[in-house]
């Protein structure tokens, strides 16, 4: 059951632990459920002392709820118009002061969305004395608790219900304070108090019996067919003859078993159920007082900011370090390369002195060959009838070629000029028939660069 | 007025979004101050050292791998002779390679029209000696005096060459620009050329 709780979660439900914390008396219980690979654990703990530094980081590894009982707070159902979403607990809170009694004094406001039908959004409002809530919240804190969320018993009945399906009653029993829940029409909820719990049972006579048959006397009216479903979470308890009684068919269906029986029980489903409730509806349903999660915004807000300036102090000083060691590591290399380089500039200046007199001479060497290169290229490139008035090698090696012939023969130079492996960009320019005594000669003009062997 | 300036601060900072911009102006503007004090500096000392460091072990690599093709650049240049060694003064030798290139031109049938000396180049530990000539002959003969020229002990390379032919003949006409280096006697380089050669 747990399981199926944990698994029918909202996808934005974080995989935090979650503690549930509910006053007892002048203690707290509380219990621990922490998501696991494939499960979870659980873990339980009741106080009245505050808190060892120990059982503080039980529960400063957790989101910390604090869970009102029915009797502490007040439900109501609210219809305010539709598209007032944005600032609907602006809306509610006003609208909901009028709700109240008048001697009710000042109130702290919660809801939670039912739907929206004909213009009009439904909410179910929860309303708890502002006095009331901060005594609950000195009492924990005294204990060394300080809550997250406080939400009202009814909306975490509500999320069981919703996330089991199926279940026409919720009891949720523990010692000395029983809940029953039953869903209403358009989603809202009923939840009755029995103070004195349903300790007397099977005792007739017992007020939480009475007042459970009372609740499934009233759903088995509405229903005329089938069984009624009853979802038991907390104390194990068989209800023998309770259809005896009803004169209608009762399925029940326990919710934890016996081995977490009691108020561990309870706040087991209730943590369950909250560690996978969306984050907005845990923030719209919390009964925290504004100025105090202000307050705790500011002091969370002022712990970042303290850590960022810490951070960036140490970035700083770890940046200067840095640069200090590996200036140090590059003074003790520059002074030996400084010692080393004492020892050999002398002669090896003079030895790459030498090797630049030798590069020189050897292209002076080289540059020997050029004539002969470009009379040997033009020979065997040059088509029959083709003559040159005019050829200019320059210093850079560009060649530049005039000459004429008797007919378009020069068209082929280009191309047979490329093939030899000493010209190359060859570029062919002018060709053109001019006349000439009494004739006609083609003249061109082209250029190449001659290749030179490198040095 | 430091009370009122207090109070000023505290209803500043009352907001988160206040109180974030306040200490997030103040994170800057001391980081800002830090930087400029003492990482900017510091990192501008690092970054001369780094690249001193890097040049002096480029210089080391160099002059070392120069260290280990000595022998084989002493022997080569011991192979070229003296013929290639300055010996004389710049004029001298610059007559004697105009000498040289008249009695080629002579042995060659080649008719030097106009021969036109440039003064002296330093180049790489080098003198160099630049001639523009204006000779002209059949290709054949021109042909055979840049071998000539080219061909002897002393270091002369042809730079650039004109060929045209002269109309109504067989013969041409050739602008020759020669060059002729001498190597400047060991210990004689100039300070300015010291440190910038090398493999």
């Amino acid at each position: 059951m747990l399981g199926r709780l944990l698994r029918n979660g909202s996808a934005g439900a974080s995989r935090q632990a979650v503690a549930v914390c509910q006053p007892r008396g002048e203690g707290l219980s509380a219990v621990w459920v922490r998501p696991t690979n494939g499960g979870f654990r659980v873990e339980s703990r009741e106080w009245s002392a505050p808190l060892t530094g120990q059982q503080g980081r039980w529960l400063a590894s957790s989101r910390v709820v604090l869970l009102l009982p029915k009797a502490a707070y007040l439900i109501r159902q609210l219809e305010v118009p539709a598209g007032c979403e944005s600032d609907a607990a602006a809306v509610i809170r006003l609208a909901s002061e009028a709700l109240l009694p008048p001697d009710f004094g000042e109130a702290e406001v919660s809801y939670r969305r039912l739907g929206t039908k004909k213009g009009t959004a439904a909410y179910e409002v929860y309303l708890i004395r502002r006095a009331k809530l901060a005594k609950m919240l000195s009492l924990a804190r005294r204990l060394g608790v300080e809550a997250e969320w406080v939400l009202p018993s009814a909306w975490v009945h509500a999320l069981i219900l919703q996330r089991l399906g199926g279940l026409d009653i919720l009891v949720d029993d523990a010692p000395g304070q029983t809940e029953i829940a039953l869903p209403r029409d358009g989603g809202g909820l009923s939840v009755r108090a029995v103070p004195c719990g349903l300790d007397g049972l099977p005792d007739p006579a017992a007020a939480g019996y009475r007042e459970l048959l009372e609740c499934i006397r009233s759903l088995s009216k509405a229903a005329q067919d089938g069984p009624i479903h009853v979802g038991w979470t907390g104390r194990p308890h068989p209800l023998e003859g309770l259809e005896d009684r009803l004169e209608h068919s009762c399925v029940r269906e326990r919710l934890w078993p016996q081995a977490q029986g009691g108020q561990a029980a309870s706040l087991t489903a209730a943590a369950c159920a909250i560690a996978q409730a969306e984050p907005r509806a845990l923030a719209e349903a919390s009964m925290l007082p504004l100025e105090l999660r202000r307050k705790r915004q500011q002091r969370h807000l002022t712990g970042r900011l303290k850590a960022a300036a810490v951070l960036a102090g140490v970035c700083l000083v770890l940046s200067y370090a840095a640069l200090r060691i590996s200036m140090a590591r590059y003074e003790s290399l520059r002074s030996r390369l400084a010692g080393q380089l004492e020892m050999i500039r002398a002669e090896g200046e003079a030895v790459g002195q030498r090797i630049d007199q030798l590069r020189v001479l050897q292209n002076l060497r080289i540059s020997r060959d050029n004539l002969a290169t470009l009379l040997q290229g033009l020979r065997e490139a040059t088509p029959e009838g083709v003559t040159y008035s005019e050829i200019v090698l320059a210093e850079d090696g560009r060649l530049r070629l005039r000459g004429q012939a008797q007919t378009f023969q020069p068209l082929l130079l280009p191309e047979r000029l490329e093939a030899q492996p000493m010209f190359e960009k060859v570029l062919p320019g002018d060709v053109a028939r001019v006349k000439k005594s009494g004739g006609s000669i083609v003249e061109f003009r082209l250029e190449a660069m001659l290749r030179r062997p490198s040095s | 007025m430091n009370e009122r300036l207090r109070k000023a601060w505290g209803s500043f900072v009352s907001q988160p979004r206040q109180l974030v911009l306040a200490v997030t102006a103040v994170l800057v503007l001391a980081g800002g101050v830090v930087c400029r004090q003492w990482i900017f500096p510091a990192y501008d000392r690092w970054a001369a050292l780094r690249d001193e460091v890097r040049r002096m072990g480029f210089d080391q690599e160099r002059l070392s791998r120069n260290l280990l093709v000595r022998p084989q650049v002493d022997e080569q240049l011991a192979q070229l002779g003296e013929a290639v060694q300055q010996t004389e003064s710049d004029q001298r030798t610059l007559s004697q390679f105009m000498v040289d290139l008249e009695s080629a031109a002579n042995a060659t049938s080649v008719a030097l029209v106009n021969a036109r000396p440039e003064p002296p180049a330093r180049e790489s530990s080098c003198q160099v000696y630049r001639v523009r000539l204006t000779v002209s002959g059949s290709l054949s003969d021109i042909l055979r005096f840049v071998n000539q020229v080219t061909d002897g002990p002393s270091a002369v390379g042809l730079n650039a060459v004109t060929l045209r032919a002269v109309q109504g003949s067989q013969q041409v006409e050739s602008i020759l620009t020669l060059q002729m280096a001498r190597v400047a006697p060991a210990g004689q380089a100039t300070g300015q050329e010291a440190g910038h050669g090398g493999a």
